[in-house]
């Protein structure tokens, strides 16, 4: 049997019993051909130029605007009468040596060592429990569910809860700590409140991610070869051997990865900062992608803020560079790419 | 060291179409410093029963012990074994090295000791030139090669090596098999060498089990699987060409019982014992097995011959396989190269009574 002597399927013949394209619907297959919208040269013109149009609006202009303006000493009042001054680099200098900069950069660092590595880490463990410890498929299950929920929610709002929850005088942590008997009835502690602040977003973002590394890294876990470990027990090797020299070797490229990930959510952390403390109390929970949002948007010190925004994209860049290569790496080395 | 006993041993896997019924009733018991080769065709649950003996798997029904000591709750490590996979099951981010010397480092040996034996094992296994490979480069031979000097490193109990041997090439084969063989030797370690190769199992094996759907055909040496196989199944699978299987009349004329097949003129006589055990179990049919090894051309009007015309002459180097045809019903033969047989000739092919062997018509079982 040749091929044009196959059955056609039953929708490819028409009302009139021609053949049509294909197993289309009605509508397709009755469509008049040549005379189809495409018959004006104007509208690819328009389909292309309307995205690229707005494109230019959103990305490309206020890049631009953001760039021309780190130069100039524009502000609100510069803004207003249209007349503004280059500066050179002066902007770039006033952030560089300011001690909020400073601050809010060790800030950050404090919050990527202790939420990202903490939130990884925590994962990486959790996702061994999950598989090694826990037996039942179910509970597996379900214990997944219930660590993935917090995920779901909308940063700012689990800003708003833990927010709620760690109010110094009624919040339900510090209701916990003293029924626990950790906390005198008397005493508060002000979570919000100078040191604590930066630790109370840090335990908020905690409690969100850190399903993220751990559903990332089980996954990992998952599908290495169960072969393998069938050999490492035959070969006699303790849990914490094939913990150490099997399973985190084979699963630190995908670590890596889930850590990543995370750095560059934290990178650009502000909701939790503007809901929880508003980088408060006296700036000591700043982190400069806020301030940035500060000076631009708050106090129209548009020109500084410009600074600050090209500064953290520029590291930010750096940081993606290194990462893709580092990715590319893991790639190649897995056969991959 | 250790003497495995295999006590009606079950497996039974659970799976979504339904209970799989791996290993039935399994009976089999390996001397201390034994090599026993499991043979048999795939599927037929030679890996189930290694990973039961391994504790890579739970027993569901009988015992399996070693020595005396009943060992079905015992962790593999507990039990002492070595064991190379059939899926060599290599640490993939470790070097070649350090897979060899894993189940070293595992012991706390140290690295100086543990290098030496690495390359002990390499040499032995001529892979010392790929040491600081990853296994994912390696061929599958060497792969494998890597999977039994894992087990070999080791000083276990028992050895258990699961088709070790099917990526290597021919010549490579032989070599390794010589080499096994002098390990066996020098250590007296107790072996279980699973392979669906009869011509490794039987030049390794001091007994071979040969298994088939899921049960023990039978266990023995080399020469009662040859001469006096428990049934159609391993006679059939022991021996290369096959052996050529009848479906016979028991006819007997003047006191002198013949095997006759309907619709030709063959018909074959057997040795007095086999003759005995046929009269005892009467029945009018019976399947006649002999082997191609076992026929030999010879000048016609040979008495005690039969006559058969050749269908199909293979040369193979040092010998022939002749293909018979006797109306409808054909058989083969092992011959010389130069025998005088060409196709569509007509042949005398003589046989020794001894090497019919007599099988039940049903039960298939050997009639002895
Ligand atoms: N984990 C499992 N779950 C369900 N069925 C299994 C499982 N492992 C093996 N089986 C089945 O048990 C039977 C025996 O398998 P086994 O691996 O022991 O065969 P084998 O003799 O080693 O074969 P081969 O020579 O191909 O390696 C097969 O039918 C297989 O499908
Ligand atoms: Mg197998």
């Amino acid at each position: 049997m040749s091929v044009d002597q196959l059955p056609l399927p039953a929708a490819a013949l028409d009302d009139a019993g021609r053949a049509a394209a294909g197993p289309y619907p009605d509508w397709f297959s009755k469509r008049r051909r040549g005379r189809s919208l495409i018959v004006n040269p104007l509208v690819p013109a328009v389909m292309v130029g309307l995205p690229v149009l707005v494109i230019i609006a959103i990305v490309i202009y206020p890049t631009v605007w953001m760039f021309y303006h780190a130069f100039h000493d524009t502000n609100m009042m510069s803004l207003f009468t249209r007349n503004w001054q280059a500066v050179g680099w002066d902007n770039f200098a006033l952030v560089l040596s300011s001690d909020r900069f400073a601050d809010s950069v060790l800030h950050l660092l404090r919050y990527l060592l202790f939420g990202a590595c903490l939130q990884v880490l925590l994962g990486t463990a959790l996702a061994q429990i999950l598989y090694e410890v826990v037996q039942s498929n179910a509970l597996r299950i379900v214990l997944l569910i219930v660590m993935v929920l917090p995920m779901m929610l909308p940063p700012s709002i689990v800003g708003v809860l833990w927010k709620f929850l760690l109010q110094a005088d009624n919040g339900a942590f510090n209701h916990l700590l003293i029924k626990l008997g950790m906390l005198a009835p008397t005493d508060r502690i002000e979570w919000l409140d100078a040191d604590l602040a930066l630790w109370s977003l840090i335990i908020a973002d905690v409690w969100q991610w850190t399903a993220l590394p751990l559903l990332i890294v089980y996954s990992g876990r998952v599908s290495l070869p169960p072969a393998i470990y069938e050999a490492a027990r035959v070969d006699g090797a303790s849990r914490w051997l094939v913990l150490r020299r099997i399973t985190l070797p084979m699963l630190k490229e995908i670590i890596a990865i889930a850590f990543i990930i995370r750095f560059m959510d934290a990178y650009k952390f502000v909701d939790k900062v503007y809901v929880m403390t508003a980088g408060g109390p006296a700036q000591r929970s700043e982190l400069p992608v806020f301030i940035a949002f500060q000076k631009g948007i708050r106090e129209f010190q548009v020109g500084e803020a410009a600074a600050y925004a090209i500064i953290i994209f520029v590291v930010a860049a750096i940081l993606i560079t290194l990462f893709l290569q580092y990715l590319k790496r893991v790639l190649k080395a897995q056969g991959i790419a | 060291m250790a003497r495995v006993t295999l006590d009606t041993v079950n497996k039974i896997y659970p799976s979504r179409h339904g209970p799989v019924h791996a290993v039935q009733d399994l009976d089999i018991t390996i001397e201390d410093g034994e090599f026993v080769a499991v043979l048999g065709p795939s599927g037929c649950g030679k890996t189930s029963t290694l990973r039961m003996i391994v504790g890579l798997e739970t027993i569901t029904g009988g015992t399996i012990r070693f020595d005396d000591r009943p060992v079905n709750e015992l962790t593999p490590e507990q039990r002492n074994v070595a064991m190379a996979f059939e899926t060599y099951a290599l640490y993939p981010n470790f070097t070649i090295a350090e897979n060899l010397g894993f189940p070293l480092e595992v012991r706390g040996v140290d690295r100086k000791a543990r290098e030496a034996e690495v390359l002990r094992v390499a040499r032995l296994l001529r892979i010392e030139d790929i040491l600081g490979h990853k296994p994912a480069h390696l061929s599958g031979g060497q792969q494998q090669r890597v999977s039994l000097g894992r087990a070999l490193i080791r000083d276990p109990a028992v050895f258990i090596l699961d088709e070790v041997m099917s990526h290597l090439d021919a010549h490579l084969k032989l070599q390794m098999l010589f080499e096994l063989k002098r390990i066996h030797q020098s250590m007296g370690k107790t072996m279980v060498y699973v392979t669906h190769d009869q011509m490794e199992a039987l030049a390794l094996a001091d007994r071979v089990a040969v298994m088939s759907n899921a049960r023990l055909q039978q266990f023995g040496t080399r020469d009662e699987l040859y001469h006096a196989p428990a049934n159609r199944f391993v006679a059939d699978f022991i021996g290369e060409p096959p052996t050529n299987f009848f479906d016979a009349e028991v006819t007997e004329t003047a006191g002198e019982i013949a095997l006759a097949v309907p619709g030709t003129d063959l018909a074959f006589t057997t040795s007095p014992a086999r003759v005995a055990a046929l009269r005892n179990r009467g029945g009018k049919r019976a399947i006649v097995g002999i082997r191609p090894q076992n026929l030999f051309i010879t000048p016609l009007d040979d008495a005690g011959s039969v006559t058969a015309t050749v269908a199909l002459n293979e040369y193979l180097g040092e010998q022939s396989i002749l293909t018979f045809d006797d109306k409808g019903v054909s058989f083969r033969a092992l011959a010389p190269p130069d025998a005088d047989a060409k196709t569509g000739a007509t042949v005398a092919v003589r046989y020794r009574p001894a090497d019919v062997m007599v099988f039940d018509t049903d039960t298939e079982a050997l009639v002895a």
